[in-house]
């Protein structure tokens, strides 16, 4: 199925977890934080929270700024 | 809603005659060397320890109006609508109970005043009434002022405390200052001289400026009737009303009177003297205080002393006022008191401008 | 003597907030806010690059800090709320420094747009620091709004020519009732000395701290002078001025 992360289409196999594309994309989970279609996904969620077909993800992280 | 009434309260328990007593010189000397004076500050500089050091705050407050105002000074007139009152003020001529001439303005009486008024020059009109709802209701007032709109740039009424929606009326009608003295901001005093009458109550009066202001007038003249009380305490209050006026409605100028009481008919009681150099020292202590309010010295002062204070910090000045009702074309009514500088607006142009003063007769008129 | 800073109902020691950005290398942070004992730190939040991963910033704060996520790379308020509530969902707290720049070349702050999302934010619960022009009206309308602090520029961004917003500083130090914390444009600790001296509350300094050559003693620099600023300004400045007399006295009449 098809998703969209970080404003990219990307292809995942169906019924990925959160964990699931982190590990994908080599992630530390706890330095990332995830929105799924606008609603901030809460860590301890990303072990069951299942992506769907089309859902919108912005993955983020705290950088420096003043 | 934070009021004046509230921000007064804070100083109910200051010690002020102890305060005043142990200034020192030296107090003194580093408040004239500050560029900017604190509440605490002015104060001190009213006390007597600044009597050595006079010459040197007129010369810094003649130095500020000039750097604010620059060597003008606005002239307007006072139009008595009517002396009836139901108040009881036992320093006022109108006093209810006094046996004077009573009268009020028709609305043809109104504009022959007006009329001779503006012959003289004046674009900038203060209304006043004696406080009497029933007689000279609010819309006596509103309609007078409907009339006076085509024969004045400026009008500024000096009437009973109004409500927020009355004051609301007026600002649409384009009046633009709200003149409203305390009298005296000690309120128990306060309540010993208002014997009886709506203006008895204390705390109405006291918020009016606010509602005035909130309700979008452009400015507000406020003052104590010295003499009254203590005339330190009281000045420095009135002082403190025109400081809450300007911090929290940015959108109003501010303007203090220092009107002295004096002998009126009916006067039944006894005012605490104020000398000239007391007088003197008021207005240039709060210019240092205050640097952009407006400062009125009215025709009880003498045309000399008001030539001398001109240059220290006065920026208004009424001119060939009558204080009877219909002074200006057929007298209806007695005078609330007497007037000192009785030159014309012809004569005090005259003085001013060999005083290298301009005098302004419009100061200001919306488009 | 205590003199606390509060600000949204905290309480805090130090009057110098720091800021995370412009670091040679990240772990340089921890280092800064011991030397600095800075309480709150800001930080902002982007999408992470997907190819070139990194550690977290939080690994380097100490966890006492209150942290002070900012809306940088807003251009608009609905995209100013939309970052603060990520930051606040993402287990940030609840306090925002709000930045909306539609500008590349001088980086000015948008008021208008800043009011509108002080508003919405302060609703929410939010304690919302604006970072701002030293504008009297846009300063009085975010104290209404609800802001619990203001945060005018001192100068334009990168300018570090000093305090060139001085007069604007000082009038909404006079006039708004929450906190003027000074940000941006304070290039040496002189600079920060100076507003603190005028009266403001604290100041915000990021740039002139990273991009020294040595952020951590110059973090401390800024920290004795911020209360050096400050104790000068609790303790009142000793103006002494000439005053010049009249030729003839303005009071004589009062002894004819």
């Amino acid at each position: 199925m098809e998703i969209i992360v970080n404003g990219n289409l990307k292809s995942i196999e169906d019924s990925s977890t959160v964990s699931n594309l982190l590990s994908n994309y080599n992630l530390n989970e706890k330095h990332v934080i995830v929105q799924i279609n606008e609603i901030v996904i809460p860590l301890e969620k990303y072990n069951s929270h299942i992506i769907k077909h089309m859902d919108k993800l912005e993955i983020l992280s705290l950088v420096g700024g003043g | 809603m934070s009021s004046f009434y509230n921000y007064l309260s804070n100083w109910d328990k200051f010690d002020y005659i102890k305060f005043l007593q142990s200034r020192t010189e030296i107090d003194i000397k580093q408040i004239l060397e500050k560029e900017k004076i604190n509440e605490l500050d002015f104060l001190a500089l009213l006390s007597s320890k600044s009597d050595l050091f006079l010459e040197q705050m007129a010369v810094k407050s003649s130095s500020i109006t000039k750097r604010e105002f620059g060597q003008t000074i606005l002239i307007f007139t006072p139009l008595y609508l009517s002396n009836f009152c139901s108040n009881g003020c036992t320093y006022c001529g109108f006093h209810k109970k006094n046996k004077i001439k009573r009268g009020k303005l028709t609305k043809k009486e109104i504009i022959d005043e007006a009329i001779k008024i503006r012959e003289l020059g004046i674009q900038h009109i203060l209304i006043l009434t004696g406080g009497d709802r029933i007689r000279s209701p609010f819309e006596y007032i509103r309609d007078s002022i409907i009339i006076m709109k085509q024969f004045f740039k400026s009008i500024s009424i000096e009437v009973y405390a109004l409500s927020e929606e009355e004051y609301l009326e007026l600002h649409r009608l384009g009046v633009d200052n709200l003149t409203l003295y305390q009298e005296t901001y000690n309120k128990s005093r306060y309540e010993e001289v208002h014997l009886y009458g709506e203006k008895r109550s204390y705390e109405y009066r006291l918020s009016a400026p606010e509602r005035a202001a909130k309700s979008g007038f452009r400015s507000v003249t406020l003052g104590a009737l010295l003499g009254l009380d203590n005339p330190v305490i009281d000045f420095f209050k009135a002082s403190l009303h025109t400081l809450y006026i300007r911090d929290n409605f940015p959108g109003t100028e501010v303007n203090i009177s220092l009107p002295r009481l004096r002998n009126s008919m009916g006067n039944s009681i006894k005012s605490i003297e104020l000398s000239d150099k007391d007088i003197t020292k008021f207005i240039i202590a709060y210019r240092l205080f205050i640097p952009r309010s407006g400062i009125s010295l009215s025709t009880r002062e003498s045309s000399k002393l008001r030539n001398n204070l001109l240059p220290l910090g006065i920026t208004k000045m009424s001119a060939q006022s009558k204080t009877t009702v219909g002074g200006h074309s057929e007298v209806k009514g007695d005078e609330q008191f007497e007037i000192s500088d009785k030159r014309s607006v012809k004569e005090l142009h005259r003085d001013l401008v060999s005083m290298s003063f301009q005098p302004v007769y419009k100061d200001w008129d919306i488009i | 003597m205590s003199d606390l800073f509060v600000v949204g109902e905290k309480k805090f020691n130090s009057r110098l907030l720091t800021g995370s950005g412009k670091y040679s290398r990240d772990s340089l942070i921890s280092e800064v806010c011991e030397s600095s004992k800075s309480e709150i730190i800001t930080l902002a939040l982007r999408r992470i690059d997907l190819n070139n991963p990194v550690k977290s910033l939080l690994d380097y704060i100490p966890k006492n800090m209150q942290l002070l996520p900012n809306t940088s790379g807003a251009r608009t308020w609905e995209e100013a709320v939309k970052i603060a509530r990520i930051a606040r969902d993402s287990g940030c707290g609840n306090w925002i420094k709000i930045e909306i720049i539609r500008d590349n070349k001088y980086l000015m702050p948008d008021g208008l747009e800043t009011i509108k999302a002080t508003e919405i934010l302060a609703k929410e619960g939010f304690i919302v620091l604006p970072y701002i022009n030293g504008d009297y009206y846009i300063g009085k309308s975010l104290e209404n709004a609800g802001a619990a602090a203001v945060m005018p520029l001192g100068s334009p961004i990168g300018s570090n020519r000093g305090i060139k917003c001085k007069e604007l500083i000082s009038i909404l130090i006079e006039t708004i009732k929450i906190p003027v914390i000074v940000d941006a444009g304070i290039g040496k600790p002189s600079d920060a000395a100076l507003v603190m001296e005028m009266g403001a509350d604290a100041c915000l300094i990021n740039s002139a701290i990273a991009s020294s050559p040595d952020p951590v003693l110059m973090a401390n620099a800024f920290a004795l002078a911020i209360e050096s600023g400050r104790k000068a300004y609790l303790a009142g400045l000793g103006h002494v001025k000439d005053l010049a007399q009249a030729s003839s006295p303005l009071t004589g009449f009062l002894y004819e």
